[in-house]
């Protein structure tokens, strides 16, 4: 896996498990791979992958099934969506907000651009 | 699991390179090792393995000294030498004549490392390209399972894909009763597998730390242009500009890049010293 | 003691399995070339016996001068062959080897069975080969054995005492395949200038038979010179021993100048020795026989002649037998008189002498006159001589020429 250098590589793995689980390749209640079997698909230190899934349990993301292993939670997909968006209004969006204020772009603009592309993509 | 005591070594006399040197290495980890070139990387590792013999001091393995070469501590040791000899025979000739000295050996585990360096079981050793020998030999010595593997230049002579393969295989390998101790100047094949860094230069440690210990103490960040914030320990020219190395202000979160901390290191060994001395 | 660091057997024989699967080349090839080298000598043998001319006092010399060559070359290639046998001359197999898990006396052991029994086995088959290759080339060339039956002889030589000598220099050959391949280029070069000395000297001295003289268990003054060489081997066996300990994958190894030492210790003494002994056969050993006692024994009159020198000596060990061939000559070519006489006594019915045309010698006498008698064990002693002892004599007088052979010997 490739990886960037502005966020923290446990959570790139992170958030590369949650798209994996909202493509649908883990469903609810299913069993992810082990934090060894992740590292090696990740190539990455197996106490990193640990503190992703520390991570994505305390998100309650996912949950620890004692001497079996972990499982996405219910509900999994509805907690991610919610997750990321609280994430993007509070990190994304104001950075957002402070670009269009420089560069004098107004928010009806934004709008009318939004509705064009929804009709356009559905 | 590995005690190194006031180890003093050199090849010629009067001309040490390791002076009193003492070293604890813990079990389950993936130790990355770095250092100029010269510095001592190689003798090291072979003083590790009993190859060489310390003039003064002791490398202790589980308790036993490692100069005394005896079975039960090569049973759990392997290295992968930078340039290694293989004969001119079937990998499985080769695997039913050497496998029987390691007790724990698995002919299971060695058919999964092949297919991750996605190469057959049955080659000619000596038709192998220099990358494909390597990767039979690392394969090789991570199905003997010992628990101490020690590596020298691992990814040289691997090409990019190989590369990553080399670090799946390693992931794979991995346990926690197994140390892997890895020397290299290609510090991007590794940085995401370590747990631990070893920098040496000049007869001594300049750092022995966790990689955990050094995200809390250090921060590694990205600048444009030149920073004048006070506390930065060391810069260099990056792609978006310079990449800088300073102390942790507390519970910030970054990457660790091998390549400036090792340059960092050597650069302001004192202060890096002070910062880690807690 | 934990289980796997006790001693075994088993690791052993799979480090001997292991060596011969990871260097079957390097073993293939001192067996081929040892076998090939060990044919040299017979080859030489056969060459020296028939290309030397009869008769002629430079025979000996050129005959010898063959051997000595066919000795240096079997030489150079065993030697050669011995390198290739332990590949253990670059740091890549020296740590593949260390870092096998198996004892150190385990992996010393395994080697020199390695090297002692293989070598044993490839020497034997190499002789053995070399016997038959030897017989079928007589046959085919219908050419002349000097050497009656070299192939036993070189059976009795490792069945009577010269097999003490053999066997040592046999376990030094060992241990320079074993210690001296081992280890670094240094080593290598120096073990193998050593052994290159060494060889000819004690190989010579078997192949001349002088040796059981050497050890002749009733000659006292050598007897120390027995016992030193008793005891190098063991020594040099503890030396490469300690010296197989503290191998490290780069350096000098201290103990291989014992190991060196210890074989220039033994040329010295061999050599001294067998000058020494050299020096007995000329002076002492060497049977000189007086014009009085061989007109009398023969029962013609001689011209004046003269002790040349010695050419063949050989011991058959214990019960003293010996055989002893040398050159006289002659103060001047024996006249026509002389001739006559000997022709006359030719003719004499149930004489010991003899003439004979040698058709196939091309040089300048084709006649020879031969005495031949022998005495003791029942056989009627003659003139002058006592048939309580065991002798032989042969005379060969080549006609015209000033040099003649005379053959002396017990049995």
């Amino acid at each position: 896996m490739i990886f960037k250098e502005t966020k923290s590589i446990y959570r790139q793995i992170a958030d590369r498990l949650c798209d994996e689980i909202l493509q649908g390749k883990y469903r609810e209640e299913e069993r992810i791979p082990s934090v060894r079997e992740y590292a090696a698909t990740v190539e990455v230190n197996a106490n990193t992958v640990v503190r992703s899934y520390d991570q994505l349990q305390s998100e309650e993301v996912i949950y620890n099934k004692r001497g079996i292993g972990y499982f996405v939670a219910a509900n999994a997909v509805d907690r991610i969506k919610e997750l990321r968006r609280a994430t993007f209004m509070s990190e994304e969006l104001p950075e957002f907000f402070s670009r269009i204020a420089i560069l004098d772009i107004q928010i009806k603009d934004i709008e009318e651009l939004y509705n064009k592309w929804k009709q356009k993509n559905g | 699991m590995i005690r190194i005591s006031n180890l003093s070594f050199g090849y010629k006399k009067g001309n040490n390179i390791f002076e009193d040197f003492s070293l604890d290495i813990e079990k389950g980890k993936v130790i990355g090792l770095l250092g100029k070139n010269g510095t001592g990387k190689s003798t090291l590792l072979y003083l590790l393995t009993g190859l060489l013999h310390a003039q003064k001091g002791e490398i202790r393995f589980n308790g036993t000294d490692v100069k005394r070469r005896e079975p039960n501590t090569l049973q759990e040791t392997f290295i992968v030498t930078e340039e290694f000899e293989l004969p001119n025979i079937t990998l499985k000739r080769y695997v039913d004549a050497t496998a029987p000295f390691y007790p724990r050996f698995s002919h299971e585990q060695l058919k999964n490392y092949l297919e991750v360096f996605e190469m057959p079981m049955d080659v000619k050793l000596g038709e192998l390209s220099m990358g494909q020998k390597k990767k039979a030999y690392i394969s090789f010595a991570l199905a003997t399972n010992t628990n101490f593997l020690v590596m020298d230049e691992p990814s040289n002579g691997l090409d990019i894909p190989s590369k990553s393969q080399f670090r799946k295989a390693i992931t794979m390998g991995m346990n926690d009763e197994r140390t892997v101790i890895i020397s290299t100047h290609q510090v991007r094949d590794i940085d995401t597998l370590l747990d631990h860094v070893i920098i040496i230069d000049d007869k001594k440690v300049l750092l022995d730390a966790s990689t955990a210990k050094i995200g809390t103490t250090l921060f590694f960040g990205e600048g444009e242009g030149n920073s004048t914030d006070e506390g930065i320990i060391y810069t260099q020219p990056s792609v978006t500009g310079s990449s800088i190395l300073r102390a942790n202000r507390g519970d910030e979160e970054s990457n660790l890049n091998l390549e400036l901390l090792f340059n960092a290191t050597l650069a302001q060994r004192n202060e890096i010293a002070k910062l880690f001395e807690k | 003691m934990k289980p796997e660091n006790k001693f075994s057997f088993t690791r052993v024989v799979q480090l001997i399995k292991h060596y011969a699967i990871v260097e079957k080349r390097g073993l293939l090839l001192y067996t081929l070339i040892s076998i090939a080298a060990l044919q040299i000598p017979y080859l030489a043998a056969i060459i020296a016996y028939n290309t030397a001319h009869t008769d002629s006092s430079v025979r000996y010399d050129i005959e010898l001068l063959i051997m000595i060559l066919g000795a240096v070359i079997t030489f150079i290639l065993l030697t050669y062959a011995a390198s290739q046998l332990m590949n253990t001359k670059n740091k890549e197999s020296r740590s593949n080897f260390l870092m096998l898990p198996a004892k150190s006396s385990e992996k010393f052991i395994a080697r020199m069975l390695i090297c002692t029994v293989g070598a044993m086995i490839t020497v034997a088959a190499g002789h053995l080969l070399g016997i038959c290759s030897y017989n079928l080339l007589l046959t085919l060339l219908n050419a002349e054995e000097y050497y009656h039956n070299l192939g036993t002889q070189f059976l009795d030589t490792v069945f009577s005492l010269d097999s003490l000598a053999t066997s040592i220099i046999f376990m030094l050959y060992c241990l320079y395949i074993w210690g001296a391949a081992y280890f670094h280029k240094n080593c290598y070069a120096r073990s193998s200038t050593v052994a290159l000395l060494t060889w000819p000297i004690p190989y010579l001295t078997i192949v001349l038979g002088f040796t059981s003289k050497l050890l002749c268990e009733y000659d006292n003054n050598l007897q120390f010179v027995r016992m030193i060489m008793y005891i190098l081997p063991f020594v040099t066996i503890w030396a490469a021993w300690r010296n197989f300990n503290r191998t490290q994958i780069i350096g000098k190894e201290r103990y291989m100048w014992i190991i060196t030492g210890l074989i220039v210790i033994y040329i010295i003494i061999f050599g001294v020795a067998g000058y020494i002994f050299n020096k007995d056969i000329k002076d002492v050993k060497t049977i000189k026989l007086e014009e009085e006692r061989i007109e009398r024994i023969t029962g013609a009159e001689f011209p004046a002649f003269d002790y040349h020198k010695t050419t063949f000596y050989h011991s058959g060990g214990m019960l003293g037998d010996f055989t002893c061939s040398a050159i006289y000559k002659f103060d001047k070519v024996p006249t026509n008189e002389f001739y006559n006489t000997l022709d006359s006594l030719c003719n004499v019915e149930g004489s010991n002498w003899s003439k004979s045309n040698n058709q196939s010698d091309s040089t300048a006498s084709a006649e020879e006159y031969s005495f031949h008698i022998i005495w003791g064990n029942n056989y009627p002693a003659p003139e002058g001589e006592s048939p309580e002892d065991d002798r032989l004599i042969t005379i060969e007088i080549p006609k015209g020429q000033k040099e003649f052979k005379i053959t002396y010997g017990a049995w």
